[in-house]
C-alpha cells in the first residue's frame, strides 16, 4: 500500500485522531476542540440530511404538488414542540409530548410482547431428545439463572434464612457473572475501535502496513 | 513491591498497548480464528437464499463503529452479490446511508452490479422504529419517495419491485446494528409480525444482550464484532480487515488482562498485610 500521507482526506482523519488521542495523556483544549467539532459536525450533517432527504420532499412534493394536505397536521403537532422556549405558552409543548408518549406506549404495548414471549418459553428448561449433556446442562443453568436473578430484586420480602434469601445470593453471583461479561465485551470493544485507528494510522495514512 | 502493581501509571499502560497492537498489525503472527455457530448459522442461511431474493439490509450504524462494523458490510455485500442477490439498504442512523455507498462501490465493481437494478440504497429517514414499521405500509411512502441521494424511488427497477417490507418482497433481514434504534426493532416492529427471518451484526459489546435471541431461535445467526467479521470473512474466502485485525485485537486483549491480574495480585497481597 502506497503512503498517502498528504492526501486531504487521510491527513485531516490522521489529525483528528491524534488530537483525540491526545486525551490519554490528560485532558486539554486539542481534545475538546476536536470532540467538540465531531459533535457539531455529527448534528449539522444529521439536520442537512434530514433536511433534504424527508422534510422537503414531504413538504414541497407531498403537501404542496399531491395535495395530502393530512399531511399538515403532525407539520404543526411538531412544530408546537417549539413552545418551550416561550416561556408564558410552554405548556403548549406539553400536547405534541403527550401525543408520543401515549402513542409510543400503546406502539410498544401492541408489538413487543410477541417477541418478548419465545424469551419467556425458552428460558424453561427444554431437555432436547437428541440434545447433549452439555445442551441439557446449559438448560438448566440458564434456568436456575433467571429464576435466582429476579430473586435478588424480591426486596419486599424477608431474605435472611430462608430459600428465597439463598436464591438471592445465589443470584447476586448471576448478575456479577453477566455484567462481568459484559463489561469484558465492552473493553474488546474499545481495543477493536483503537485497532481500527491504528490500520487507518499506519495503512491509510502512512502506508506501511501490507 | 507487589503493592505497586496496583498504582501502574495509566500512561505506561497506554504506550504498551499501543506498541503490542501496532507490532500485531506490522507484523501479524497468524492466531487461528475458530469459526463458531452462530456467525456460521448466519453465513449458511444467507448461503442458502435462492438467487434473485431481496436481503433488506438495516444500516445502523456510525463511522465511530468503523473498525468492526465496516468490514462486516463489506463481507455481507460481498457475499450476498455473489450469490445473486439483491440488496436494500434502509438507515435509522443518520451516518448509515452514506456509509452503505461508500463500502457498496468497491464491491459492486467487483461483481458489476447496478445500482437501482441490483441495489438500492433508500438511506436514512428519520423517525426511527415508527420510520421502520411504515416500511412494512408502504416503502415509497415511508421514504417520502426518494433514495439517499434524492432520486426517485420509482425509477428504480428494485423500487418498483420491493413495495413494502414484507415477507411478500423480503427473504431476509440483516440488520447491521451499532446501537438502539437498531435490531430490536427489527425484531419486534418487523420480524416477529411479519415473519420474515432475520439475523444481525452487531458491535461486541451488543453481543451478550443479543445471544438469548440467538439461542431462542428468533435470530438465524449473529455476527458478533470484530471476531464476527473476521469468521465470516473466512466462511465467505473474502479476507478483509476484520481478518487482518484480528491478531491485534487478541493480543491487546491478553495485555489488559495481564494487568488486571497484576492489579488483583497487588490488591490482594496488599490486603493481606493489612
Amino acid at each position: 500500500m502506497g503512503a498517502n500521507i498528504f492526501d486531504p482526506a487521510n491527513l485531516t482523519g490522521a489529525i483528528m485522531t491524534l488530537a483525540v488521542l491526545t486525551f490519554l495523556i490528560k485532558d486539554n483544549p486539542v481534545f475538546d476542540l476536536f470532540q467538540n467539532g465531531f459533535v457539531g459536525l455529527y448534528f449539522a450533517y444529521s439536520i442537512g440530511l434530514t433536511y433534504h432527504s424527508y422534510i422537503r420532499p414531504t413538504i414541497v412534493d407531498d403537501i404542496a404538488k399531491k395535495g395530502q394536505y393530512s399531511y399538515i397536521i403532525p407539520v404543526v403537532l411538531g412544530l408546537l414542540v417549539y413552545f418551550m422556549f416561550v416561556p408564558s405558552l410552554n405548556w403548549i409543548a406539553r400536547y405534541p409530548m403527550s401525543f408520543w408518549v401515549g402513542y409510543g406506549a400503546g406502539y410498544i404495548l401492541a408489538f413487543q410482547p410477541g417477541s418478548l414471549m419465545p424469551q419467556i418459553y425458552n428460558t424453561f428448561i427444554k431437555f432436547y431428545g437428541k440434545a447433549s449433556f452439555l445442551d441439557n446442562l446449559n438448560a438448566i443453568l440458564l434456568f436456575i439463572s433467571v429464576v435466582t436473578a429476579l430473586a435478588y430484586f424480591f426486596f419486599t420480602v424477608r431474605k435472611q434464612g430462608t430459600a428465597v434469601g439463598f436464591a438471592a445470593e445465589t443470584g447476586r453471583w448471576v448478575i456479577m457473572i453477566a455484567l462481568g461479561a459484559a463489561f469484558g465485551s465492552t473493553v474488546l470493544y474499545r481495543i477493536t475501535l483503537f485497532v481500527g485507528r491504528m490500520q487507518f494510522l499506519l495503512g491509510d495514512w502512512l502506508g506501511i502496513l501490507k | 513491591m507487589f503493592e505497586r502493581l496496583q498504582v501502574i501509571d495509566r500512561r505506561i499502560i497506554y504506550v504498551l498497548l499501543i506498541l503490542v497492537i501496532a507490532l500485531a498489525l506490522l507484523k501479524p503472527i497468524g492466531l487461528p480464528v475458530k469459526v463458531g455457530p452462530m456467525t456460521q448459522k448466519m453465513y449458511d442461511t444467507i448461503d442458502a437464499l435462492p438467487a434473485g431474493s431481496v436481503l433488506w439490509l438495516g444500516m445502523d450504524l456510525a463511522v465511530s463503529t468503523k473498525a468492526e462494523q465496516y468490514p462486516m458490510v463489506s463481507v455481507l455485500l460481498d457475499h450476498a452479490f455473489r450469490k445473486n442477490l439483491k440488496v436494500v439498504s434502509f438507515a435509522m442512523w443518520p451516518n448509515g446511508g452514506q456509509i452503505f455507498d461508500t463500502l457498496v462501490a468497491p464491491v459492486a465493481k467487483k461483481y458489476n452490479k447496478q445500482n437501482g437494478t441490483d441495489y438500492l440504497n433508500i438511506g436514512y429517514k428519520p423517525g426511527g422504529n415508527v420510520a421502520l414499521r411504515a416500511m412494512v405500509t408502504d416503502i415509497n411512502t415511508a421514504a417520502a419517495g426518494v433514495d439517499q441521494n434524492g432520486q426517485p424511488l420509482a425509477n428504480t427497477q428494485l423500487g418498483q419491485q420491493v413495495k413494502k417490507l414484507t415477507k411478500d418482497y423480503v427473504s431476509f433481514i440483516v440488520d447491521v446494528a451499532a446501537g438502539d434504534p437498531g435490531t430490536t426493532d427489527y425484531l419486534n416492529y418487523v420480524s416477529t409480525p411479519e415473519k420474515i427471518p432475520m439475523a444481525t451484526a452487531v458491535v461486541n459489546v451488543s453481543v451478550p444482550g443479543e445471544m438469548p435471541y440467538v439461542q431462542s431461535g428468533q435470530y438465524q445467526g449473529l455476527m458478533g464484532g470484530l471476531r464476527g467479521a473476521a469468521e465470516y470473512e473466512i466462511m465467505a474466502k473474502a479476507p478483509g480487515k476484520a481478518a487482518s485485525g484480528m491478531d491485534s485485537q487478541s493480543l491487546g486483549a491478553a495485555l489488559v488482562v495481564l494487568f488486571i491480574i497484576f492489579g488483583n495480585v497487588g490488591y490482594l497481597t496488599s490486603r493481606g498485610k493489612k
